[in-house]
């Protein structure tokens, strides 16, 4: 538990880094506003990295992955209780706050309808591709493709046919879709969210093992009955790391999406860019990481979750 | 009864096997022995119809099979497959049952049967119901297996090498026990296997194939007695009197043991047994517990104090274990009778050395 330990060294240099407030009667500067430097985010962001990356490598406990949780609750609550109250973080927090939930709502709406979608059309897709082994490499040809794209370019290629197709259908624009905004944003989302998850599905069940499917064939089930219980039950885990897979990258590409007006904390990232104003910039990025690494340790779980027990690594 | 007529089968250009004409008949098992690659499997797949035969006819008593609905038909026969392939995902209540969930039986009735199947073959339910593939011995797999294609109560079995994994002793246990389950359920059974010994001492009906053909088609003894051909001959091996052996079992070949109660007094015995001096001891109830031989002992003590302990499965054999293995441990533990007992290891009787000498030279005077 190496890695966990660097989070201790959050709250302690955080700490430091306020320590007029906490220890007023030393400094003497009571209502000095405090704008951290660039090595305090390195510091920070480093630790975040480190711990993240040895939970991959070690397997880690249950106690040990909400860790993380923990101290970032407890410093939400320092934020809540007024204790970082001259940070100049927090005073920018407090004055933009109803914009700040507005976007966060939006940045987790459109990670989910994204995840939800993809899933569904990417399990078909990568059952369609096992099945019928030539329309496999065709699928994974396209998705691939789409996967080469720079995401700003992909959601600017989708501007120009939305823009035509709602001039042409006025009923869409009453819909919502429009040439900019969530919905060529979705689109290009849920096709970069395609790829992980199709490759996964394929995967998953390309690693059933043969002699157990034809042991299923033997048994007299049908080609659906495998599917839906063997092959699929099997699979499953490979299935939902795909779908983890997409919904880290997701959450991170939607960032983008501002860009072509689909709302998401990307707003505040390039807002604070253009105004050179850093406080915003991180105001955008710190909940983008913490939504990553909570759908991270979500999907994981639910991947534990869905291990059927026989699948299981250690023996019960 | 299975019958195959001018089978052939090609995957590609490969042809897997040649004119195959053979018939399994109801009721008796069948083993296909050959080498690596010679058709069995493929030979197998095709009464079930997961392999689809380029040119012949197959019938199941009589009808063809291909008016049969394929999964219908898979259902009805139970398969045992090669490296057994249990659902890894599926406890192992839930492997039995695959079959009986596919045809919806109640609830209760599966539950019912899975029980009786595990004890069918051997395995405590109470233990084994809720472990999973990956908590199981090769050995206790292959039951399993077995269970799982017995469970339905097809007349029909398929069976691909189903004790291949295990270790020479619990192979040897394995096909005891599936001889002891084929008496009570008669199935027609077709048996693959690599191992000849095993094919000998199991198989009613005996099929040599190379090469995607028959070579002999026979009963076991008539193969070891009229090899066809230098094929058969290399194949089944210089030893042919010894694997004849295989075919009996101690049951059937087994003479009355002199035996005496532990509670008994040396000299009480002594006189009645003067043309016997080595005796069996057994206790009231007639369990096997040691061995004693008067000529040695003290005679004012009881039998018990004076005979030697026999550890319960080390120097006896059990009534469907055949004379080779008889003949081996008796030369392994070199001694010149071995006794014979029951699952409660009761007394049952003894094969002798001489006895084993007497049916191997009436075997060769015929
Ligand atoms: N699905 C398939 N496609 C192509 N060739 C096949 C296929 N299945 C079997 N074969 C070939 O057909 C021949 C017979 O195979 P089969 O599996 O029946 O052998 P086998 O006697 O069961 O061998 P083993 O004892 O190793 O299990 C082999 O040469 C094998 O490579
Ligand atoms: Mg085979």
């Amino acid at each position: 538990m190496f890695f966990s330990t660097a989070w201790f060294f959050v709250p302690w240099s955080v700490i430091a880094l306020v320590n007029n407030h906490v220890f007023p009667a030393l400094s003497g500067e009571l209502n000095k506003i405090i704008s951290p430097g660039p090595g305090m985010w390195g510091l920070l962001s480093a630790s975040v990295i480190l711990f993240y990356a040895g939970s991959r490598e070690l397997k880690i406990s249950f106690i040990n992955t909400l860790f993380p949780f923990f101290v970032a609750a407890l410093l939400l609550m320092a934020v809540y209780w007024g204790f970082f109250d001259q940070l100049s973080l927090v005073i920018e927090f407090r004055v933009r706050q109803e914009e700040f939930f507005r976007e966060l709502t939006a940045h987790i709406r459109l990670t989910i309808i994204t995840t939800v979608t993809a899933s569904i059309l990417g399990v078909f897709f990568g059952v369609l591709a096992w099945k019928l082994k030539k329309t496999g490499s065709i699928v994974f040809f396209l998705a691939n493709s789409v996967q080469a794209i720079p995401s700003l370019a992909l959601f600017s290629i989708l501007i120009l046919p939305l823009a035509i197709l709602t001039a042409r259908f006025p009923f869409l624009r009453d819909l919502g879709i429009k040439g900019i905004g969530a919905a060529p944003a979705l689109i290009a989302l849920i096709l970069y969210a395609l790829l992980p998850i199709i490759r996964n599905t394929y995967a998953g069940l390309a690693a059933v093992n043969q002699s157990v499917r034809e042991a299923g064939i033997g048994m007299g089930m049908g080609k659906y009955r495998l599917l839906i219980s063997v092959e699929l039950p099997i699979g499953i885990p490979v299935i939902v790391r795909g779908i983890r897979t997409s919904m880290v990258q997701a959450i991170g590409t939607i960032t983008v999406a501002t860009l072509i007006n689909a709302g998401g904390l990307g707003l505040f990232i390039f807002q604070g860019m253009s105004q050179a104003a850093p406080d915003l910039v991180i105001m955008g990025v710190i909940p983008i990481v913490m939504l990553a690494i909570i759908a991270d340790k979500g999907m994981t779980l639910l991947e534990d979750l869905l291990t059927p027990r026989g699948l299981r690594r250690e023996k019960t | 009864m299975i019958q195959l007529r001018e089978i052939e089968k090609y995957y590609g250009e490969l042809k897997a096997v040649s004119n195959l004409n053979v018939t399994f008949p109801k009721g008796q098992i069948s083993v296909i022995i050959g080498p690596s690659g010679c058709g069995k499997t493929t030979t197998l797949k095709m009464i079930n119809l997961m392999v689809k035969p380029t040119h012949g006819k197959i019938t199941i008593d009589s009808k063809d099979i291909n008016k049969f609905h394929p999964e219908k038909l898979r259902r009805s026969i139970g398969y045992v497959i090669q490296n057994i392939g249990l659902f890894p995902h599926m406890s192992v209540s839930n492997n039995i049952s695959v079959v009986p969930r596919l045809l919806k039986w109640s609830k209760h009735k599966i539950r019912e049967r899975t029980n009786e199947l595990l004890e069918l073959v051997g395995l405590d339910s109470k233990i084994y119901l809720e472990k999973y593939p990956n908590q199981l011995s090769g050995g206790e797999a292959q039951r399993i297996g077995v269970a799982r294609a017995l469970a339905a109560d097809p007349s029909i079995l398929l069976m691909d090498e189903p004790f291949g994994a295990v270790d020479p002793l619990t192979r040897e246990i394995l096909q005891t026990e599936f001889l002891e389950i084929q008496n009570r359920v008669k199935k027609t059974i077709v048996f693959i296997t690599h191992d000849l010994d095993e094919a000998i001492k199991l198989a009613d009906k005996l099929i040599i194939m190379k090469d995607g053909k028959i070579i002999q088609d026979d009963s076991p003894d008539r193969i070891l007695t009229e090899p066809k051909n230098q094929f058969i001959r290399d194949f089944i091996g210089t030893d042919r009197a010894l694997k004849r052996l295989l075919r009996l079992t101690s049951r059937d070949h087994m003479h009355d043991a002199h035996h005496v109660d532990e509670n008994e007094r040396v000299d009480e015995i002594v006189s009645k047994f003067a043309e016997h001096p080595f005796l069996w001891v057994t206790d009231s109830r007639g369990v096997l517990k040691g061995w004693i031989n008067l000529r040695k002992a003290d005679h004012k003590k009881s039998v018990s104090d004076e005979m030697t302990l026999i550890q319960p499965n080390t120097l006896s054999i059990s009534p469907m274990n055949t004379l080779r293995d008889a003949l081996s441990k008796m030369i392994g533990e070199g001694i010149r009778s071995i006794p014979i007992v029951d699952r409660e290891h009761r007394l049952q009787g003894e094969v002798t050395l001489e006895g084993i000498q007497e049916v191997v030279n009436r075997q060769n005077q015929i």
